[in-house]
C-alpha cells in the first residue's frame, strides 16, 4: 500500500519510474499461476481482453465494445509459460520468448493446429476459459480431447479484485488525468454548448498526457427538469443537444492509464464562465446536499468487511431511489463487476465482501422536478476505512453553500 | 434463421445487438461491454427483445413489449436469468438456439438449465444476413466515412516533425464528436514505420508488423507513417488508411513510385469489381505482375466488408486459401474494403484504404480523400 502522497505524471523519472512495471507483471502473473494450482486448473485459455491483459502484460490495440471470443492467450500451469497469439512483440513484455507469439490466422485450422504445438495443452484435463463461442466449443474438443473446459472468469475476477501497491499507482494516476480531463469539459461549459462538444473537450485533455483510449467514452448530458413533483432523469448517452443556460448538466468520463481505469463525474451548473454565484439555483444547491447525504452513507460502509448489499441498504436508507446503474463496481483493468445496485438484486450483491485494496467506482443520482444530481467517485478500500481517490471539485453547487 | 433451422438468436457481441435492434448504449472498453451489455434475443416472430441498461438509446419504434431491462449473463446469477427469460419467450422445448458468444458461466451453466436447447452459432445466420447492404445502411457507412475523413483534415494539416502519436489521436477525437460521430471504434493508428522489416519490432510472420498502437511517440522528420483509423455512425463503421510523410510536402521518386504502384493494383481491382467477379478474381488481378509478394500484408487480407464490425465478410485474400476466395462472389450491396499494401524492403512503401459498395453494373464510392504527398500535382483521380 503506497502510504505517502505518491508523485503522479506520466513522464518516466530516471530516479524512480513511477510504477515498476517489471513487478507488476510478475505479480499478477504468479497470482494467476497460484489460482490455478489452487483451482486445479492446468491451462487457463483466455479471450477476454483484461484478463489476457493482466496475465501477461501485452499491450494491444484498443478497440471500442465486446471482442468475439478466441484463445488470444494460453497459460500453461506446469511450466508457467505464456502463449499469445500475436503477430510481432512490440507492446509484448521480454519475459514472454519470441517462440511462444504466434500469427493471426483467419483460419480455424490453422489455430487448432497451433493450439495443438502448446506444450502441455492437447494432454490437459482442466482447462478455465474466460468465454466461448459456439465454434469454439466445438474446436477446443479437437485441440484437449480429454479437457473439461470449466469456467474461470469468476477466478480471475475475483484475484483482479485485490490491488498490488503498483496497481493502485496506475489508479491514481488514471484518476488524476480522468479528473483534468473532466476539469478541460467544465472548462469548455458554457450556455449554447453541444454536449458532444464537451465530449471532445475531454478526450482533447486526455490525449495531452499520451492516453489515446478512454475506458468509456462518457456522461455529457443536461438533465431536463420536469413538471413539479416529478424527478428528473438523467440520460447517460452524449448527444447532439443544445445546453441551456441554468441547466444541470451530468459529467463523467474515465481514462486508462497502463490499462487501469480512472473515472469522476460530477454535476455543474451551465452558468458559463465568470458568471457570479448568484446565478446558482436554491432548489440545484439542494439537490447537491441530497447527493452528498447519500454519498456519506454509502461512503461509510465503504470498509473491510461490508457486503454490496450493504452498501445498497446505506443507499436505500438514506431515502433516495436506487438509479438505474450499479451504485458501486469494481475498478482495475477497466470495469470489473458490478458491486452493489445491479438488476441482478441483493442477493448478487452479498455475493462481494471488501477487502483492503479493493477499488469502486461509488455513484450516486438523486433528483427532484428542478434537475438532478449525479457524481462518481474512485474509492480505495483500506485497512480501516476508505480513501477516495478522486478530488476534483463539486464545483459552484457546492461552494455557493 | 428460417433457412438454417435455428429457432431463435442471442447476441451479446456489440455489433450483432447493433444490427438486430438499432440501439445505442455508452462506447466503452471491453470490461464495461460485457458487464453492461445490451442483449437482443431474436424470435422468428415481430420484433426483437431488447435487454439493455440504456434506456435511451432504445429505438423510438422498439414496441413497450420488447423493451426490457438489463441481462448479466457474464455472472452466474445472470446465466440463470437469462435461462428464465429464453424459457419465458420460447417455452421449455427442443430448440436451436444461436448464439454469437458465451460468457465463461453460459457455457458452463446454460446447457444444464437448458437440457433441450442446442447451442448452434448464430454466425451460420448473422454473416449472409449482414453481407449485402441496404441503402440506408450504406448511407450510414457514407457518413460516418465521411466524419472520419473531414477529421482527418485536420489531423493532416497538424503532421510536423515533434508532434506527438496522442497529440494527433486528440485533435481527431476532438473533431469527429464534433462532427456527429457516435462513438470512435478503435485507438487510431499513426504508425512510424521503419523502411526495412528487419530494423521494425520481430514479427513471427516475417511480414511489416501492422498495426502497432499508438502512445506518445515523437515523429521526426521524414517518417513514414501509416494510418488507420475507424469511428462508429449510428452503429455503422468507416474505415481510414492512408500512408503520410512527416514535414515532407513531396514524397521523393521513389515513394512516388510506390503510390503509383499501388494505383495501378488498385485500377487492376476495381475494373473487375461487379456482381459475379468473385474473390479469387480479385486476388488473381492484383497480384498480377507482382511477382515478389502478394501486394497486401500477409497477416489480413487484400479486401475485407465492412458495416456494424469494422471488419466483417467477404474476406479476400486471407490465409483462408483460394477455394474460399473463390467461393465469394460479388453482389449488389456488398461494401468492399480495399488495402492493398506496395512493400519495397528497405525502402518503405505504401499503404491505404479505400471503400466501394458494389452496384447493380459495377461499384460506387464510399471514401475520398486526397493522397498527398504521394500523388505530386494533388488532383489524383480514378
Amino acid at each position: 500500500m503506497v502510504n505517502t502522497v505518491p508523485n503522479l505524471g506520466v513522464m518516466a523519472l530516471e530516479d524512480d519510474g513511477r510504477v515498476d512495471f517489471a513487478r507488476l507483471r510478475r505479480q499478477r502473473r504468479q497470482r494467476v499461476l497460484d489460482a490455478m494450482a489452487e483451482r486445479d486448473f492446468d491451462v487457463l485459455i483466455l479471450g477476454r481482453e483484461a484478463n489476457a491483459r493482466y496475465a501477461t502484460g501485452a499491450r494491444r490495440l484498443w478497440m471500442s465494445g465486446t471482442r468475439p471470443f478466441a484463445p488470444g492467450c494460453v497459460l500453461v500451469h506446469a511450466n508457467g509459460s505464456v502463449h499469445l497469439l500475436n503477430n510481432w512483440d512490440e507492446g509484448i513484455p521480454t519475459e514472454i520468448p519470441r517462440d511462444h507469439l504466434f500469427g493471426l490466422s483467419w483460419n480455424p485450422v490453422t489455430y487448432v493446429e497451433r493450439l495443438k504445438g502448446i506444450p502441455g495443452l492437447t494432454s490437459a484435463r482442466r482447462i478455465g476459459v474466460d468465454a466461448m463461442t459456439p465454434l469454439w466449443r466445438q474446436l477446443l474438443g479437437l485441440v484437449a480431447p480429454a479437457a473439461e473446459l470449466r469456467d474461470a472468469q469468476a477466478m480471475l475476477l475475483e484475484l483482479r479484485m485485490r490491488k498490488s501497491a503498483e496497481e493502485l499507482r496506475c489508479i491514481r494516476t488514471a484518476v488524476a488525468i480522468a479528473e483534468a480531463s473532466l476539469a478541460a469539459a467544465i472548462d469548455a461549459l458554457r450556455p449554447g454548448i453541444r454536449e458532444r462538444t464537451l465530449l471532445g473537450a475531454f478526450n482533447r485533455r486526455m490525449t495531452a498526457y499520451g492516453i489515446t483510449a478512454p475506458s468509456m467514452e462518457g456522461t455529457f448530458c443536461a438533465i431536463e427538469p420536469g413538471p413539479v413533483g416529478s424527478r428528473a432523469r438523467v440520460r447517460r448517452l452524449t448527444s447532439d443537444r443544445h445546453i441551456d443556460a441554468g441547466a444541470l448538466v451530468a459529467l463523467s468520463g474515465g481514462v486508462l492509464y497502463a490499462g487501469y481505469e480512472g473515472a469522476v463525474g460530477r454535476t455543474w451548473p451551465c452558468i458559463g464562465p465568470g458568471t457570479g454565484m448568484a446565478a446558482v439555483r436554491a432548489e440545484h444547491r439542494d439537490l447537491r446536499r441530497r447527493w452528498t447525504a447519500v454519498w456519506n452513507r454509502v461512503a461509510d460502509r465503504c470498509r473491510p468487511g461490508a457486503t454490496g448489499d450493504d452498501l445498497r441498504a446505506a443507499y436505500e436508507a438514506s431515502g433516495e431511489t436506487l438509479p438505474p446503474f450499479p451504485i458501486a463496481y469494481s475498478v482495475g483493468i477497466g470495469y470489473e463487476a458490478p458491486i452493489a445496485g445491479s438488476s441482478l438484486g441483493p442477493i448478487f450483491d452479498r455475493r462481494w465482501r471488501l477487502e483492503p485494496g479493493m477499488v469502486l467506482g461509488v455513484q450516486a443520482y438523486v433528483a427532484g422536478s428542478a434537475g438532478g444530481y449525479f457524481g462518481l467517485e474512485t474509492v480505495l478500500i483500506t485497512p480501516d476505512g476508505h480513501e477516495v481517490l478522486s478530488s476534483l471539485s463539486h464545483g459552484p453547487l457546492l461552494e455557493a453553500d | 434463421m428460417q433457412r438454417q433451422g435455428i429457432d431463435a438468436l442471442v447476441l451479446a457481441g456489440t455489433g450483432n445487438v447493433h444490427y438486430a435492434t438499432g440501439a445505442t448504449w455508452l462506447t466503452s472498453d471491453a470490461g464495461r461491454a460485457i458487464c453492461e451489455p445490451a442483449i437482443a434475443i431474436v424470435t422468428p416472430h415481430g420484433q426483437p427483445h431488447l435487454f439493455t441498461p440504456y434506456p435511451e438509446g432504445i429505438p423510438a419504434d422498439l414496441e413497450p413489449g420488447r423493451r426490457h431491462g438489463p441481462l448479466a449473463p457474464e455472472f452466474p446469477e445472470g446465466v440463470a436469468e437469462l435461462a428464465a427469460v429464453l424459457t419465458d419467450l420460447l417455452g421449455n422445448t427442443s430448440l436451436r438456439v444461436g448464439f454469437d458468444e458465451l460468457s465463461a458461466a453460459a457455457h458452463e451453466h446454460l446447457p444444464r438449465l437448458l437440457p433441450k436447447m442446442t447451442i448452434v452459432n448464430a454466425g451460420e445466420v448473422l454473416a449472409p444476413a449482414k453481407l449485402c447492404k441496404t441503402a440506408d445502411e450504406l448511407e450510414c457507412i457514407r457518413r460516418a466515412q465521411r466524419i472520419n475523413e473531414l477529421a482527418m483534415y485536420d489531423v493532416h494539416s497538424a503532421l510536423r516533425p515533434g508532434v506527438r502519436q496522442c497529440d494527433l489521436t486528440g485533435i481527431f477525437l476532438d473533431r469527429i464528436f464534433e462532427l456527429g460521430a457516435t462513438g470512435n471504434g478503435i485507438d487510431p493508428i499513426w504508425q512510424a514505420t521503419p523502411l526495412a522489416i528487419a530494423d521494425g519490432p520481430f514479427s513471427v510472420n516475417g511480414d511489416l508488423p501492422f498495426p502497432i498502437p499508438s502512445t506518445d511517440r515523437i515523429l521526426r522528420q521524414g517518417e513514414l507513417v501509416i494510418v488507420d483509423s475507424g469511428i462508429k455512425y449510428e452503429g455503422y463503421c468507416s474505415d481510414f488508411g492512408r500512408t503520410w510523410l512527416v514535414g515532407e510536402d513531396v514524397a521523393s521518386a521513389r515513394q512516388r513510385d510506390h503510390f503509383k504502384r499501388w494505383c495501378d493494383v488498385m485500377s487492376r481491382v476495381l475494373e473487375i469489381v461487379r456482381p459475379g467477379t468473385t474473390g479469387l478474381e480479385l486476388n488473381r488481378a492484383a497480384c498480377k505482375g507482382e511477382n515478389d509478394r502478394r501486394p497486401w500484408l500477409d497477416h489480413f487480407y487484400l479486401i475485407h466488408g465492412l458495416g456494424t464490425e469494422s471488419a466483417e465478410p467477404p474476406f479476400i485474400g486471407t490465409d483462408l486459401g483460394e477455394d474460399y476466395d473463390e467461393s465469394v462472389v460479388l453482389s449488389p450491396g456488398m461494401v468492399l474494403v480495399l488495402e492493398p499494401v506496395i512493400w519495397d524492403d528497405g525502402h518503405g512503401g505504401y499503404r491505404s484504404e479505400e471503400l466501394v459498395a458494389v452496384t447493380d453494373t459495377g461499384y460506387r464510392w464510399l471514401s475520398q480523400f486526397p493522397y498527398a504527398p504521394f500523388d505530386t500535382d494533388g488532383r489524383w483521380r480514378w
